[in-house]
């Protein structure tokens, strides 16, 4: 059944939407912007008023992933298949170490009581708000002493500064979720503590897991300082791959933009396929509210 | 096999005590109902022989064994849980399956299949086996609780408050089968509840539990009827028991009569025995106690006080009525039928035997005092 509203309310509602709109133009406008670039001949770029109609072209695409940028001026080879690659390896490594650590980690922090526990969960999440530039300068130095830069395993290292803390920090609070009398029946069932933590509370943590590895994937994928400074030709992300394309003759905005977008795929697929494990209602039921 | 033992057994949370020098004895296949008000112990108590708690002092033998420091799955016990504690993710086969499934038994396929069936026919949830527990009534779930607890064949069932969540109609059905379980299965069960009527109508003995402490244990009769102390008088028994100090005076020729505090009108006499022990165990002053079923109503000549209707509550089966003595007002049940006004004046009397002597400083049973 409709809903009765006021005239009142109706103009209201229009605002606010009208509002909403605007807004929502506002942040999705550089998305947009970039996106039609991409598709944009360079002569197409870099006419004034841009023209709203052109004819798309696939041309950024094929040069970029060919290998071979630049068009008539300031030809340049670009490796951004290998940038992907190490994109990939790297935030997907970043966020498989911080799953590893951080699941057992967040269940002693959830579960158990111990000295400092609320102190450590503390400085796990301080890694996150604090400045990478803070403390890049004692980083360096170890992964120079240490042979780590430019590698994968530095790189995924240091990434756990920004993966970790948001697995714990989201992780947390799904543990204490999980009711504790679900693991005590299972303790009764007779099974040990491993056994009943793999059988009842991962099972019920799985959206959790999903939602934060999701997050924590998205900004080890989108980070940029960590790789530039500790990073090297070998092991250069997309985003810091990009940088090539702005060179001393030219900016290649077109190549830019294709870049761009190839490199928001994977996350958006990620985001679209971890939907349904980002839903909570697993948990519902088990116990008596 | 299926005795349970606790030798003192003190458990603390922290400063606070959590049950303290439990020292009792459950025989094998026994049912025994440990009542009390909540946060008096009893899940402690529990949980304590489930090895989900240690025991901070004390030693608890199960089958003879020392189990202190035994892990859950060390020990042969099944639970069920007030939040029955299912897992949400399972179905309702596997549920009861858990149990069977455990590394620890490395029970065939078959077997537990066979098993669950047989448990679950025996429950009538057998329907239910392809749902979660999410798709469940209260009823349902308590089932499978139970079902999950009795598909094995543990030394000892603990049974926490499992029938405080199903609705009334079902409880009683329940609490019938659940006698009937326990005969068939042969198993040892300590039963939790906060439920009186619950834990006397089940258990074959019952132990009343307050601040952590055992109170008494004995036979649901004499819990019934021959209460330690006026803790084990009120708690059990609805209305609650009315418990008013007095006077032990001369009454005509030798006899004794109790006058009720603050009521000089209201006199009660006492029975040969009660005289007895008055005139051993008391120095002039006395509790006294009686139910409000005990208060009868009687013809005008025959009353040993007379009061007026300050209130009267007629549920189904009975009536609560509360009766204005001089001021002081007293629990009476009455037949349901019948209708009383407020106002009216009414004729009562105790019998003797119905009546609780307490004694004043310990509220200790005159009976059980030294």
């Amino acid at each position: 059944m409709a809903e009765v509203r006021t005239p009142r309310e109706r103009i209201t509602d229009y605002i606010l939407n009208g509002i909403l709109i605007v807004i929502f133009t506002g942040f999705l406008f550089p998305v947009l912007w970039v996106f039609s670039l991409a598709f944009k001949t360079r002569s197409d770029i870099l006419t004034w008023p841009p023209p709203l109609l052109f004819t798309p072209t696939l041309e950024n695409f094929t040069s970029l992933l060919g290998g071979l940028v630049g068009g008539t001026v300031g030809r340049a080879t670009v490796d951004f298949i290998g940038n992907f690659a190490n994109s990939l390896i790297i935030s997907s490594g970043a966020v498989l170490v911080s799953i590893l650590v951080g699941v057992p980690a967040t269940y002693a922090i959830a579960r158990f009581k111990f000295k400092g526990k609320e102190d450590l969960a503390f400085t796990i999440l301080s890694f996150r708000f604090a400045p990478e530039l803070m403390v890049i300068i004692p980083i360096y130095v170890f992964f120079q002493e240490l042979r780590l830069l430019d590698t994968y395993i530095g790189l995924i290292w240091v990434y756990q500064l920004i993966t970790l803390p948001m697995i714990i920090w989201i992780l947390r609070g799904y543990i204490e979720d999980v009711s504790r009398e679900l693991e005590e029946a299972c303790r009764i069932d007779g099974y040990g503590q491993v056994r009943t933590f793999m059988r009842v509370v991962l099972p019920l943590i799985r959206p959790g897991i999903a939602a934060s590895s999701l997050l924590a994937f998205i900004y080890a994928w989108n980070n940029f300082v960590f790789a530039v400074l500790l990073g090297g030709s070998r092991t250069a992300p997309v985003t810091v791959g990009a940088m090539q394309f702005i060179s001393a003759d030219a900016l290649r905005f077109g190549d830019m933009a294709a870049a761009i977008v190839l490199a928001a795929l994977p996350a958006l697929l990620l985001a679209i396929y971890s939907q349904k494990h980002l839903i909570r209602g697993l948990s519902l039921g088990a116990v008596k509210e | 096999m299926g005795t349970v033992v606790f030798d003192n057994v003190t458990k603390m949370y922290g400063d606070t005590v959590g049950i303290q020098g439990l020292s009792l004895e459950i025989k094998e296949e026994e049912f025994f109902v440990l009542v009390g008000p909540s946060g008096a112990g009893k899940t402690t108590t529990l949980k304590t022989v489930a090895g989900l708690l240690t025991p901070s002092e004390g030693r608890l033998y199960i089958d003879g064994k020392l189990s202190n420091l035994l892990k859950p799955d060390e020990r042969n016990v099944s639970m069920t849980f007030e939040s029955y504690a299912l897992y949400p993710h399972f179905t309702v086969y596997e549920n009861i399956a858990n149990p069977l499934r455990s590394p620890k038994f490395g029970i065939p396929v078959d077997k537990i299949d066979a098993e669950v069936r047989r448990i679950s026919r025996l429950l009538e949830i057998d329907h239910l086996l392809d749902r979660r527990p999410g798709e469940l009534s209260g009823g349902q779930k308590q089932r499978v609780s139970l079902g999950r607890a009795m598909v094995r064949r543990p030394s000892v069932f603990l049974l926490d408050e499992p029938l405080s969540h199903v609705d009334a109609k079902v409880r009683h059905r329940m609490r019938v089968e659940l006698n009937h379980l326990q005969r068939e299965l042969n198993t040892t069960t300590i039963y939790v509840t906060h439920d009186y009527v619950e834990g006397l109508s089940l258990g074959d003995r019952v132990g009343v539990i307050n601040n952590g402490q055992l109170v008494q244990v004995d036979t649901p009769r004499t819990i019934y009827h021959s209460p330690i102390n006026e803790f084990v008088g009120q708690h059990v028994g609805f209305p609650e028991m009315d418990i008013v100090g007095a006077d032990v005076v001369n009454g005509q020729g030798k006899n004794l009569q109790l006058a009720v505090d603050n009521v000089p009108s209201m006199r009660l006499s006492v029975s040969k025995e009660q005289r007895e022990l008055l005139r051993a165990k008391s120095n002039g002053r006395i509790r006294v106690g009686f139910r409000p079923q005990s208060v009868q109503i009687v013809p005008e000549r025959e009353a040993q006080f007379k009061g007026t209707v300050y209130a009267f509550n007629p549920f189904v089966t009975y009536g609560v009525l509360i009766l204005e003595v001089e001021g002081t007002q007293f629990n009476l049940l009455t037949e349901a039928y019948k209708h009383f006004e407020v106002g009216e004046t009414l004729a009562c009397r105790i019998a003797p035997e119905d009546l609780y002597l307490f004694d004043e400083q310990s509220s200790i049973n005159l009976t059980y005092l030294e």
